[in-house]
């Protein structure tokens, strides 16, 4: 068994396997040997951390593949039903288990948190997008003239 | 140069464990970005996708259409610099690619054309966006984007942009005249948004073209059913 502690200062205990879906948790643990019991994450909180291996329970026996090995065709690959339903969760949060899975190299979490967002943002308009993730419109009217030039040809006409 | 990391800045044995562990921990921080946007407890007020790290963002657009993230690239500063950053190479190919595909009918500027200079070969192109392309039928010979514009400039970029798919499908039509076809489907978004048509001429040139959404249904059963006639009263 490993104990994560998150930056909130809770202990989660976790199987080993469920532990090194974490490519940083398998390094420490490869590091200082096999009786670690403790491995502080310091950038995660409790919240974030608790989900993250909710996920990584799920995935325990899925392969941990290296970044190289992810495959470009995969870019076509539907999310999986529970996956989709695990991603459904506030904006935050989303954005949250991305950096989480981007920090502890999830790197399968990290695809499909990122497949979810571009699902988020696929077909929706730049006003829609600002509105959804409210973002404020930052462009001076200069590059908003540069910007109108460069789109002309996608205008309807 | 990761690896390289790792080694040099590993652990000690003669460190405690606690020690050790912190250790690692902070070595693993420094071999990554800091996270803009998040405070020390890792949990940040209205964390939004404008925080995320460029190689996020850049890999969300790499899951996105290009034309996505053509969108996405009007929303706002950071968005426009980290999509735009990231994805220049694609993005400059693909909408490339974009325009070659049907999609919109509109008012494409002439440089999008005149730039492409033949960089690079359709089966470069098919290894670049296997998630764009698929070869569908068969290009023994990879035909260049050189080879493909001086068929197609003059039909994408007539004056009177609003017939530009019966111009398509009149150049189509004539093209089709010969029966030894050999197509590239290009689709998009999961959608088929193109195809492109090798030709064989009699003189043995073959002459690539690219057809619209509108009249791919009879173009593909044109093509399935090869070498039947085409029936030119459904034009």
């Amino acid at each position: 068994m490993v104990k994560l502690i998150s930056s909130d200062g809770e202990q989660f205990e976790v199987e080993r396997n469920v532990a090194e879906q974490s490519i940083l948790i398998k390094n420490v643990i490869a590091d200082i040997g096999d009786d670690t019991t403790e491995v502080p994450v310091p950038n995660v909180a409790s919240s974030v951390l608790k989900k993250v291996l909710e996920w990584c329970e799920y995935h325990k026996d899925d392969p941990v593949v290296a970044e190289d090995e992810i495959n470009p065709r995969s870019r076509n690959i539907e999310i999986g039903e529970w996956d989709t339903k695990f991603m459904q969760v506030d904006q935050e949060m989303l954005f949250e288990i991305i950096l989480a899975a981007n920090y502890l190299d999830i790197r399968n979490l990290l695809e499909i948190g990122c497949k979810t967002v571009a699902g988020m943002i696929k077909r929706k308009s730049p006003e829609e997008l600002r509105r959804i993730f409210n973002i404020p419109n930052d462009f001076t009217p200069e590059e908003e003239a540069q910007i109108r030039r460069e789109n002309e040809w996608a205008e309807d006409r | 140069m990761h690896e390289a990391q790792h080694n040099v800045l590993r652990c000690p044995p003669s460190l405690s464990f606690a020690a050790s562990v912190w250790v690692n921990t902070f070595r693993n921080s420094l071999l990554r970005k800091p996270h803009t946007g998040v405070n020390v407890t890792g949990r940040s007020k209205h964390l939004n996708i404008v925080d995320l790290p460029d190689k996020i963002l850049a890999k969300i657009a790499d899951y996105s259409h290009f034309y996505t993230v053509f969108i996405v690239r009007q929303v706002c500063r950071k968005l426009r610099h980290s999509f735009h950053e990231t994805t220049k190479e694609s993005q400059s190919i693909s909408v490339r690619l974009f325009m070659f595909t049907v999609e919109r009918r509109k008012h494409v500027p002439p440089e999008w054309y005149t730039d492409l200079n033949g960089m690079y070969t359709m089966s470069q192109l098919c290894a670049l966006f296997p998630a764009y392309i698929n070869i569908k039928g068969i290009t023994s010979y990879a035909r260049s984007l050189t080879e493909l514009c001086p068929e197609l400039l003059p039909h994408v970029h007539p004056p009177g942009l609003t017939c530009l798919p019966s111009k398509w499908f009149q150049f189509a039509v004539n093209l089709l005249g010969s029966v030894n076809k050999q197509c590239i489907c290009i689709p998009i978004d999961g959608e088929l948004a193109g195809i492109v048509i090798y030709l064989s001429s009699p003189n043995g040139i073959s002459r690539p073209t690219l057809l619209y959404p509108d009249y791919l249904d009879f173009v593909i059963a044109s093509v399935s059913s090869s070498p039947n006639p085409i029936d030119h009263s459904k034009l």
